[in-house]
């Protein structure tokens, strides 16, 4: 099994222990990150992205974005290519299937959370600090 | 900065994700831009059908035109995607350029025929759904499905022949046709509206 796969794997296994136990155990590292969180949804809408729309869009630092694009890369839920734009290097960024079922699975899983803080009364952030003390 | 790196509660992320994506679809003018092109290229087709039917114009031409002006706005829609994703960095024309050559082929080939049947809203609905799927657009798949089947449906006249005697003319049938393209225009500007208020 490729690096990416093995990721893919364990991001699908943490997605079923959630259903059997709470659900801030579905919600995965790589994907629940702020700004990955956040590239993930615009490539999901746009398909495709360069760098310089990302990067305003999200109002990063080159070295910042690149490093989350790294990541997602690394865990193949987005390809990155490059090319030439009027003789500039352009890279552009966008969405695999997995990315795609990663942050379906993500969303799934903060709207279950938000259903579950309903029912018990209890604030956002309250559920989201129980979240990460659950994870680690 | 709204984008920093701490998780947030599970409603601003869920929040901040719809934020981002319908400022993308601002960007894209993904649903807003369809409809009006494509709204205004079957009215541009249907009108002159409708004025040659009241007598108010000598120009008389088919649902041929209609479906090419069609093709035209499929092409344009091509065009005008392509252009973003080069000049702004974001998105790509997929579906747009294949349902243009769907819709040319229609038009040139077995369309004619269906076309005498159907009516140029086959080319409308296969087209648009084709965008739509290919772009993962939930409206414009919708809105394919349903004003192209109220319009093949009237292609066989199946709206003209249920209104009474009373009210039936020649020109009723070109009129369903324009109201339908009116709709499509309308449903773009009131998307255009939302992909506004992302700003």
């Amino acid at each position: 099994m490729t690096e990416p796969e093995d990721q893919a794997g364990r991001r699908q296994s943490a997605s079923e222990e959630s259903r059997h136990g709470h659900p801030a155990m579905g919600l995965d590292e790589v994907v629940h990150q702020r700004t990955r969180l956040g590239i993930l949804a615009v490539l999901a809408e746009a398909g495709q992205a360069d760098f310089p729309y990302l990067r305003s869009l999200l109002e990063l630092t080159d070295g910042n974005l690149g490093r989350h694009l790294q990541v997602l890369e690394e865990a193949g839920l987005i390809m990155i290519s490059k090319g030439y734009h009027r003789r500039r290097p352009r890279t552009l960024a966008s969405i695999t299937g997995d990315g795609r079922r990663a942050l379906g699975a993500e969303l799934a899983t903060l709207r279950m959370l938000m259903t579950r803080l309903e029912a018990t009364g209890s604030s956002g952030r309250e559920a989201a600090s129980n979240a990460e003390s659950l994870r680690g | 900065m709204i984008y920093a790196d701490a998780s947030g509660s599970p409603e601003e992320s869920v929040a901040r994700v719809s934020a981002l994506r319908a400022e993308v679809r601002r960007d894209l003018r993904a649903t807003s831009a369809p409809l009006l092109l494509l709204g205004s290229a079957t009215a541009a087709g249907v009108l002159p059908q409708m004025l040659a039917d009241t007598g108010w114009s000598g120009l008389g031409v088919g649902d041929w035109l209609t479906s090419l002006l069609m093709a035209v706005a499929f092409v344009v829609m091509w065009l005008f995607l392509r252009s973003r994703a080069v000049h702004r960095g974001v998105g790509r024309p997929a579906g747009f350029g294949a349902a243009a050559v769907l819709a040319l082929c229609f038009t040139v080939s077995v369309g004619v025929i269906a076309m005498v049947f159907a009516g140029p809203f086959l080319v409308f609905g296969l087209g648009l759904l084709t965008a739509g799927l290919w772009q993962r657009n939930r409206f414009l798949a919708i809105w394919a499905v349903l004003i192209g089947s109220i319009g093949i449906f009237e292609g066989f006249f199946g709206i003209t022949n249920r209104l009474p005697s009373s009210v039936a003319r020649q020109w009723e049938h070109p009129a369903i046709y324009l109201a339908l393209a009116i709709a499509t225009v309308i449903a773009g500007l009131a998307a255009r509206r939302r992909e506004d208020r992302a700003r």
